[in-house]
């Protein structure tokens, strides 16, 4: 999840006019930016995935100024065309492919609050749409440092050397991926590398180590005016995009765009291209999913308080910083947010449809009744658990296991294949409470399995155990035979020894000469092992496999 | 507070002795000792006396001790024997005395009681004591402590040192007469309410029949005798009627409000395809919700797709939107990343699934445990459950999906709703509904909801509107019920599970 601080008094200065802030939480939430906290002066919202260009405050005043009606429909954004070039080597098609550049002139960033902005939307943008800088990644430099043109190209690792930012000394570029603390964090994006990416000027000069690090010596500083924007990445449109939402942020503030072109082995294009997408709009989609009927100027209009352009045939206009519409539906919601979620009127259709219940899950709901009316609780564990506790300390009878490829602790690394050491669990945890101690657990188990679609079979199964003083084998069969009898099932117990079981009392449930469960008295090292102090008997059964006809 | 036989004389026996061993009492009432501990447990339920442990080391004589007492120690064997035989050589005295000469020697040297002396080539032993007689008359101090010990079954270590030399001790020990050992006691002591009960004096049981049995009814006993009275004010044992789970409980709620507004049920597998949890739910392959730091993945499986029509077209759709109208994410779809297994990060892919075999209108439901790859705490956990519900409709609209969210959230028991924009990759329009909560003065978010996309209905041949809304279960429970940690309904602590009434559960 996004999240970006600003400013009141700063979002204020770029609105050019005084909302209470409470308006402008209220405006901010129903606009689709959900407010965190208000701190004083300081608003910390969220910022949806599909909104990249709402990832700065300049960003935020522009939407908001649609939503509050102080400046709608489609932002213009002034384009000169400049002289500048950018080269591009062809070594780059197999480390880092793509690149968009733009300048922008006479800015001003003696204000602190720009500077902030401008570095947070950097790290929030390689954060979210840049995936972490791998797609793409973002750099800002001075421009009256830089000689132009400017070349993208590879290096060695050791071909090179330059200051990086906010660093003293040269370092080369297997030393900054070694060592320098964004080598460090961002390194990942370039291992397997025997060449990295560099944008270096005409004089030799470094810019960057895209996606790495800028170069100290073309550092952006209070008294800079004019600005040389790279983009770079592995997702062409990604790329372009994040340079196009950076650019638009920046001159909210002020000051002119200007294009560089770009030449690589495909040809030479100007950058940035920030022309509108075209979308049509048919009013008739919009009122058949929204439920209300609207007239062509109020869709118009509210498209143009979301910042579209609209003309009268509803053919719409969405500005270039916009990366989140793909289809005419996103218009439809832009329509909803502007008409505001609170003033649609809820209904609900007068169609007749039937309800019904899953089998199996009504059928488990009967087994839940009939242990409950033995005066078994219901107890629900987790179905993620550990080798330890299901197979050494509870001796769970050996079968293949799913394990998690990533599990973030020790504790929950596979899918459980039984259950009854989960109840085995909650007896230990319970050693407090009143016994005679009575409980039950239906619930998902999983197994490898080739044959089935997702490579995993899952069961159902039942456990019930029972712990007190004198708790034992009879106990605990007779519910068992209730089950039976209850539901007409056949089952026999054959003896059989069991790690997990007193030798010589417990049994494999049979059904259909098939092993679907096993009762037994647990085995004292169980429970020594589990920290019990009473006897416990218990059964685990296989529920899928006994009621597979009847499902 | 009925107080029976022995648990009255306790009582009274520690009226005056306000704190005794357990053992002790057991003799003074002549009552066994379980028994006795039988009604000290009783009486400390009843906040009558306390019950404490304490090891304590003793002392207990030996077989061996015990035959030195009854024969009499080696080395006063020996000195008698030197006494009463006509020679001095040391071997013939040494046969008289027997098996355990050489002990009795060694320590009648010790003791210089005797001595050996060496002439021509013979060994022999001589007494060198003036007085002979008196030294076998007089107890030394071993045989003192070893008869004391032998008096009772065993003696208190802390009882022992202060009658008798370390040395002593240490002698026993070591000659392996006695024996120490570490031993529980239980001390029985009477607490402030216990003692003015006895204070005041408790009423000998009355007379009559306590137990109502086949053989009292027959033979008529009880028209004699008759029975004995109970206090019927008292409460009985607690017992516990066996109950669903809380969160089955809410969980069965919520099925009975779909079945209410004329949802089927639906069920789906918690191992899943990427395909289904994902692809289908048109996640592009680089969504971050894919990713390992969020998904489990789990190793060694890999899924089946499913007919090769409907792949291709989910594929079309990401890539460049297909003929849904939309641009599609355009980047190169990969068959491999949609056949990993994962567990179901969200119960929209059982949704998914039910997109294959719908046709409108139609109403589905599903509630199932889903997986999320985090560090469990107060607030979240790896696995919860969530409840998904579809309305697939051709009149279906926005207005529709807010009616049901309002009905679905009023009949759970939240008044105040609202609904705000929000962003799920798979739906388009979007909204988060949130209820208030009145002691917190917030809004809470719910869960999400809105109208599928295109891109995802569309390869199923969809082309009518899909509702969709779905919500983590254990938060609002958490509201419902007051609690503050979410971990709590997994540790199934029965304490809390059999003090959670019923009424509270239901609402009613």
């Amino acid at each position: 999840m996004a999240t970006l601080k600003f400013s009141y008094s700063d979002l204020m200065e770029l609105l050019g006019e005084e909302i209470p802030i409470s308006e402008v939480v209220e405006s901010l939430t129903m606009m689709g930016v959900p407010v965190e906290e208000v701190k004083g002066d300081e608003i910390e919202v969220e910022v949806f995935p599909n909104r990249p260009d709402l990832l700065s405050v300049e960003g935020i005043a522009r939407a908001l100024k649609g939503f509050l009606g102080i400046e709608t429909g489609l932002p213009s954004f002034r384009v000169t065309s400049g002289e500048i070039k950018v080269f591009v080597s062809d070594s780059v098609k197999k480390i880092r492919p793509y690149i968009s550049c733009g300048v922008i002139k006479g800015v001003d960033l003696g204000r602190e609050e720009t500077i902030v902005s401008l570095m947070q939307m950097q790290e929030k943008l390689h954060e979210t749409i840049g995936r972490r800088r791998r797609k793409a990644s973002i750099g800002i430099y001075d421009l009256d440092k830089i000689s132009p043109p400017i070349y993208y190209k590879v290096v060695g690792p050791e071909e090179v050397r330059f200051v990086p930012l906010d660093s003293f000394e040269e370092m080369c570029p297997r030393e900054i991926i070694e060592s320098h603390p964004k080598g460090i964090e961002y390194g990942w994006i370039l291992s397997d590398l025997d060449k990295y990416p560099l944008l270096v000027d005409s004089n030799g000069t470094v810019l960057s180590m895209p996606p790495i690090i800028n170069s100290e010596e073309t550092k952006v500083e209070e008294n800079t005016k004019n600005l040389f924007v790279d983009v770079t990445g592995t997702h062409e449109e990604t790329v372009s995009q994040v340079l196009n939402i950076v650019l638009t942020s920046i001159s909210e503030r002020g000051g002119v765009i200007e294009s560089v072109i770009v030449r690589d082995w495909r040809g030479e294009r100007t950058s940035p291209d920030l022309s509108p997408l075209k979308i049509n709009l048919r009013k008739s989609y919009v009122e058949k999913l929204l439920g209300i009927e609207l007239k062509v100027s109020e869709i118009k209009s509210l498209l143009e308080k979301m910042r579209l352009g609209v003309s009268d045939d509803l053919s719409v206009l969405v500005p270039a910083y916009r990366v989140d519409v793909l289809h005419e539906i996103d218009l439809v919601e832009e329509i909803a947010i502007a008409y505001n979620y609170m003033k649609f009127e809820a209904k609900l259709p007068e169609k007749m449809t039937l309800g019904e219940e899953d089998r199996i899950e009504s059928f488990l709901d009967l087994v839940r009744d009939v242990l409950i009316g033995l005066g078994y609780q219901e107890v629900m564990t987790f179905s993620l658990t550990n080798e330890e506790i299901v197979f050494n300390k509870c001796m769970a009878p050996k079968v293949k296991y799913i394990e998690i490829m990533n599990p973030k602790t020790e504790k929950y690394r596979i899918i459980r294949p039984w259950i009854y050491p989960g109840l085995i669990k909650v007896l230990s945890n319970n050693k407090s409470s009143t016994f005679p101690q009575t409980i039950f657990e239906v619930g998902e188990v999983a197994y490898p399995d080739e044959a089935e679609e997702t490579g995993a079979k899952i069961e159902i199964h039942l456990c019930a155990a029972v712990t007190h003083p004198k708790a034992g084998y009879t106990e605990i069969r007779s519910v068992l035979d209730v089950l039976m009898r209850e539901f007409g099932v056949e089952l026999q117990v054959r003896p059989r020894d069991f790690a997990a079981f007193i030798p010589g009392r417990s049994g494999e449930i049979i059904h259909k000469e098939r092993q679907v469960g096993f009762i037994g008295e647990v085995h004292p090292e169980v429970l020594v092992l589990m920290g019990l102090e009473n006897p416990v008997a218990l059964f685990e059964l296989n529920l899928s496999e006994i009621f597979e006809g009847s499902l | 507070m009925e107080i029976r036989g022995i648990e009255r004389k306790l009582l009274y026996e520690l009226k005056s002795l306000k704190v005794a061993e357990l053992e002790q009492l057991s003799k003074a009432l002549n009552e066994d000792i379980a028994s006795v501990m039988r009604a000290s447990k009783e009486l400390e339920n009843k906040g009558l006396v306390k019950l404490h442990e304490e090891w304590k080391r003793v002392i207990t004589t030996t077989e061996k001790g015990r035959k030195a007492l009854e024969e009499g120690f080696p080395e006063k064997l020996l000195v008698l024997g030197i006494l009463k035989s006509e020679t001095n050589e040391l071997e013939k005295i040494l046969n008289l005395v027997g098996r355990e000469a050489n002990i009795a020697l060694g320590w009648a040297i010790r003791r210089g009681w005797v001595k050996i002396e060496e002439r021509n080539g013979k060994k022999t032993v001589a007494l060198s004591v003036e007085d002979p007689r008196k030294l076998l008359d007089e107890e030394t101090e071993e045989e003192k402590l070893l008869k004391f010990v032998s008096k009772s079954e065993e003696v208190s270590l802390d009882d022992i040192k202060s009658k008798t030399s370390e040395t002593a001790l240490n002698n026993l020990k070591l000659r392996g007469l006695i024996s120490e050992y570490k031993k529980r006691i239980w001390y029985v002591e009477i607490t402030e309410e216990g003692q003015k009960l006895v204070e005041r004096g408790i009423p000998e049981s009355e007379k009559g029949l306590s137990e109502i049995t086949p053989h009292v009814i027959k033979s008529g006993v009880w028209k004699k005798i008759g029975f004995k009275k109970y206090k019927v004010e008292a409460s009985g044992p607690k017992i516990y009627p066996g109950k669903r789970h809380p969160l089955r409980e809410i969980i069965d709620k919520i099925r009975r409000i779909f079945l209410e507004m004329g949802f089927k049920e639906a069920r789906g597998p918690i191992v899943e395809s990427s395909f289904w949890c994902f692809d289908a739910l048109f996640q592009p392959q680089d969504h971050p919700a894919r990713e390992l730091a969020d998904t489990f993945y789990l190793k060694g499986l890999e899924s089946k797709l499913p007919e090769r029509d409907l792949v291709e077209k989910v594929k079309k759709t990401h890539e460049n939107g297909w003929i849904t109208g939309s641009r599609g994410w355009r980047y190169e779809w990969k068959e491999e990343i949609a056949k990993k297994s994962v567990l179901r990060t969200h119960t929209t892919a059982v949704s998914a699934r039910y997109l294959q075999k719908v046709s409108p209108p139609s109403k589905v439901f599903s509630i199932g445990k889903v997986y999320r790859n985090e560090k469990t705490d107060w607030r979240r956990l790896h696995e919860f459950f969530q409840v998904e519900g579809i309305v697939v409709d051709e009149e279906a609209t926005f207005r529709d999906l807010l009616g049901y969210l309002s009905t679905f959230f009023r009949k759970l028991g939240f008044e105040k709703i609202r609904f705000r924009p929000a962003y799920f990759p798979y739906t388009e329009i979007s909204v988060e509904p949130e209820v208030y909560v009145e002691e917190r003065d917030t809004w809470l978010e719910l869960g999400g909801a809105g109208i599928f996309r295109p891109e995802v209905t569309e390869p199923f041949g969809i082309d009518c509107p899909v509702l969709a809304w779905g919500l983590g279960l254990e938060r609002p429970i958490m509201l419902i019920l007051g609690m503050r940690d979410i971990r709590d309904f997994y540790k199934n602590d029965l304490n809390w599970i059999r003090e959670l009434p019923y009424r509270i559960l239901r609402g009613v």
